[in-house]
C-alpha cells in the first residue's frame, strides 16, 4: 500500500512535469518568426499553437502585438481587450493553480503579467485605436493606463514615461486639455530624471528645457506624433540572468526627402523596467522557492523510509526537473519606446525614419507610413524596427 | 481500506449529483427584471436610462410646443469610461424611441455616404419616374450629444476574503440648436453599484 503511494505521488509529479513543459511552443516559434520580421508566419504559428488556458493572457499580448505590425488593427486592438479581460478574471486567485505552484513551480500559475507590462497592454491597445481613428477608444485604454499605475495596483514597481504620454496624446485627441496636462506632467517628472523635458500643457519633447515652448496646446498647428519602438525586450531568462546589452544611445530621425523634421526621444527602457521589476520580486519569490523545496524535500523524506529508489527519482522530478523558474515575459515588446513630436503638413510628402548613433552616423533607415486618420490638426505614426541592425540590440 | 471506500463514495456521488452542474444549459432571460451580474454598466443599465431620458425629452416644451416634429442629428454619445462600452447602441435605443413617438424626426447622418451613393447611381441608371430628387435632404435643426462618464471606488487595503467597489455613472443628454448654437435642453441621469467579489476561487 504504502509502494503504491509512493508510485503514484511519482506518477503525479510526472504528470505535473508533462503538463507544464509545451505550453509555450507555439508562442516560442511565433516569436522566432515575430524577430525576423515574419509576421504573417509569426501570426500563422500563433493560430495553429495549443496554449494552456494559464499561458492564455501572454498568448493575447504576443498576438496583439504581431497583429499590430502586421497592421490588423482591429484584430490586435481586440486582442489586447481579451488580454485584459482574462487578467481581469485572474484577480480571484485559485487555489487549485496555487496549491500546483507549490508542488511544481510558479509556471502553474496562470500568467498575468508584471505591472510594467500590464500598463504597456493598454498603452498598445491605445496605438491601435489611434490607427483606427476611434479616438474615444484610445481614451478608454489612456485611463486604464492611469488606473494601472495608480499606487494601489502598481505597489513601489517601477512606471514609465513612455505609457504616461500615451494616455495625455490620447486624452489630448478627445479634447480633455486637462487630463492629457495631468499625464504629460507625470511623463515630465519620470523623463526629466533621463534628461528628457516634456511640457506639460503642449506635450513638446526635447533635451533642452529652456525651450518647452508653448504654454497652452496649440489646435491650430499641424503635428505627426510619431511611436517608435526599436531593439528587443530581453527574454525571461536574460533578465533573471542579468544579462543583456547595455544601454546605448540610439535615437530615430524624421526626414522627408532629406529635410530634417525632428527626431524621437526613449521614454521607456523595457530591459530597464523588467530589471527593476524582478528586483522587487526577487525576495518574495526566493521565499516560496525555499518553502516549496522544502516541501518537496520532505516528500522525497517521506518516500524513502519505503523506497530508496523511488525516493531519488521523486527528488529528480519534483526538485531537479520540476523546479524551474518561471521565465514568461511578454518578448515581442520593443526594447526602446520612443516618442517623436513634429511640426508636420501632408504636403511634406512621404517620410523616412533614420536610426542615428551618437556621431550621427544613420545605421538604419525604413519608411514611416502616415496613419490616415486627424483630429485637431494631429496625425499619428507608428514604426518598429524588428530586424536588429548592426548596434542594434547587440 | 476504509479511506479507499470513502473516496469512492465521494467520486460517486460527486458523479451523480454533479450532472447538472457538468451539463451546458441555455435559457431566455427576461429583459426587464433580474440581477446586475457585475457593478458595470450593462444592458439593463442602458434600457432604464434611455427610457428615462426619453420620457424627459417627450414631456420637455422643445417638442411639446413645437408645431412640427423637429429634426435632429445624433452627433455622438462620448464614452468618458474606462471600459470599451458601446455608446451607438446607446444613441440609436434614444433615437428609436423618439421616433416612434413622432415628436422628433431625424436625419440618418451615418448613412450619408451611401444615401449619395444610391442617388448618384440612380441619377445615371434609374428611370426618370423612379429616380429621387437630389438636394430634398432635411437639415437638422438640433443635434443630440451626450457623455457617459464612470467613477470608481474600492475598498482600503486589508485583510480580507473579498474586495468591494462601487462603480458610479452619470449619462448626460443635450441638445443643441444648430443655428444659435444654444444648448436648448439637457439632462443627467445618475446610478452606483455596488459589488463584493471573491478573493479566492478554484
Amino acid at each position: 500500500m504504502h509502494k503504491l503511494g509512493a508510485i503514484l505521488r511519482c506518477c503525479f509529479a510526472l504528470a505535473l512535469m508533462l503538463c507544464q513543459s509545451c505550453a509555450t511552443n507555439g508562442i516560442n516559434a511565433a516569436r522566432a518568426n515575430f524577430h525576423l520580421g515574419r509576421f504573417e508566419a509569426a501570426e500563422k504559428s500563433l493560430a495553429e499553437a495549443k496554449v494552456s488556458d494559464k499561458d492564455r493572457v501572454l498568448f493575447f499580448m504576443e498576438r496583439g502585438v504581431v497583429r499590430q505590425n502586421a497592421g490588423m488593427y482591429k484584430e490586435s486592438a481586440a486582442d489586447f481587450n481579451a488580454a485584459n479581460l482574462a487578467i481581469e478574471e485572474l484577480r480571484t486567485y485559485s487555489i487549485s493553480k496555487g496549491a500546483a505552484s507549490w508542488v511544481a513551480n510558479d509556471q502553474m500559475l496562470s500568467f498575468g503579467g508584471v505591472p510594467f507590462e500590464r500598463t504597456l497592454l493598454h498603452a498598445f491597445a491605445a496605438k491601435s485605436y489611434l490607427a483606427l481613428g476611434i479616438w474615444d477608444g484610445a481614451a478608454v485604454e489612456a485611463r486604464l493606463i492611469d488606473k494601472s499605475l495608480d499606487k494601489e495596483f502598481r505597489d513601489d514597481f517601477p512606471e514609465d514615461a513612455y505609457s504616461r504620454y500615451m494616455a495625455g496624446f490620447c486624452f489630448e485627441m478627445v479634447g480633455d486639455w486637462s487630463g492629457a496636462e495631468f499625464q504629460y506632467r507625470k511623463a515630465a517628472e519620470l523623463a526629466e530624471k533621463k534628461g528628457i523635458y516634456i511640457d506639460s500643457k503642449s506635450g513638446s519633447v526635447t533635451l533642452d528645457k529652456e525651450t518647452t515652448q508653448d504654454k497652452k496646446p496649440n489646435v491650430q498647428r499641424g503635428e505627426l506624433i510619431c511611436f517608435v519602438g526599436y531593439g528587443n525586450v530581453p527574454g525571461g531568462r536574460d533578465i533573471l540572468a542579468n544579462r543583456w546589452p547595455a544601454t546605448y544611445s540610439v535615437h530615430a530621425e524624421v526626414y522627408a526627402g532629406e529635410k530634417y523634421l525632428g527626431r524621437s526621444f526613449v521614454l521607456a527602457d523595457t530591459a530597464e523596467l523588467s530589471f527593476e521589476t524582478e528586483q522587487k520580486l526577487a525576495a518574495m519569490k526566493a521565499l516560496k522557492t525555499i518553502a516549496r523545496i522544502a516541501a518537496k524535500e520532505s516528500i522525497a523524506g517521506a518516500i524513502e523510509s519505503r523506497n530508496q529508489v523511488l525516493a531519488d527519482l521523486a527528488r529528480l522530478l519534483l526538485i531537479g526537473i520540476l523546479e524551474q523558474p518561471d521565465c514568461r515575459r511578454w518578448e515581442t515588446l520593443p526594447r526602446f519606446l520612443s516618442v517623436a513630436r513634429i511640426p508636420y503638413s501632408p504636403s511634406d510628402g512621404d517620410l523616412e525614419l533614420r536610426f542615428v548613433s551618437i556621431p550621427g552616423v544613420a545605421i538604419k533607415c525604413i519608411n514611416l507610413p502616415v496613419q490616415e486618420f486627424v483630429r485637431y490638426n494631429k496625425r499619428v505614426a507608428f514604426a518598429r524596427d524588428i530586424v536588429a541592425a548592426d548596434g542594434l540590440d547587440k | 481500506m476504509k479511506n479507499i471506500f470513502v473516496l469512492v463514495t465521494a467520486f460517486v456521488a460527486l458523479g451523480f449529483s454533479g450532472c447538472a452542474a457538468f451539463r451546458a444549459s441555455v435559457s431566455d432571460v427576461d429583459i426587464e427584471k433580474g440581477d446586475h451580474m457585475r457593478s458595470t454598466y450593462d444592458f439593463r443599465d442602458m434600457r432604464k436610462m434611455t427610457e428615462e431620458v426619453v420620457d424627459e425629452i417627450l414631456q420637455d416644451k422643445l417638442l411639446t410646443s413645437a408645431t412640427t416634429p423637429p429634426v435632429m442629428i445624433v452627433a455622438g454619445i462620448e464614452n468618458r469610461t474606462s471600459r470599451h462600452e458601446d455608446m451607438k447602441g446607446l444613441s440609436d435605443s434614444i433615437r428609436t424611441l423618439l421616433i416612434k413617438s413622432g415628436k422628433a424626426k431625424f436625419v440618418n447622418e451615418a448613412r450619408r455616404e451611401e444615401l449619395l451613393k444610391e442617388q448618384g447611381y440612380q441619377a445615371s441608371n434609374a428611370t426618370p419616374e423612379t429616380q429621387v430628387k437630389i438636394g430634398k435632404q432635411m437639415g437638422a435643426a438640433y443635434m443630440l450629444t451626450g457623455s457617459l462618464m464612470e467613477m470608481e471606488s474600492r475598498s482600503a487595503r486589508e485583510i480580507r476574503l473579498s474586495r468591494k467597489k462601487i462603480n458610479y455613472y452619470k449619462l448626460t443628454i443635450e441638445i443643441t440648436n444648430l443655428e444659435t448654437g444654444m444648448i436648448d435642453w439637457t439632462t443627467e441621469r445618475e446610478f452606483a453599484r455596488k459589488a463584493s467579489l471573491p478573493l479566492i476561487g478554484w
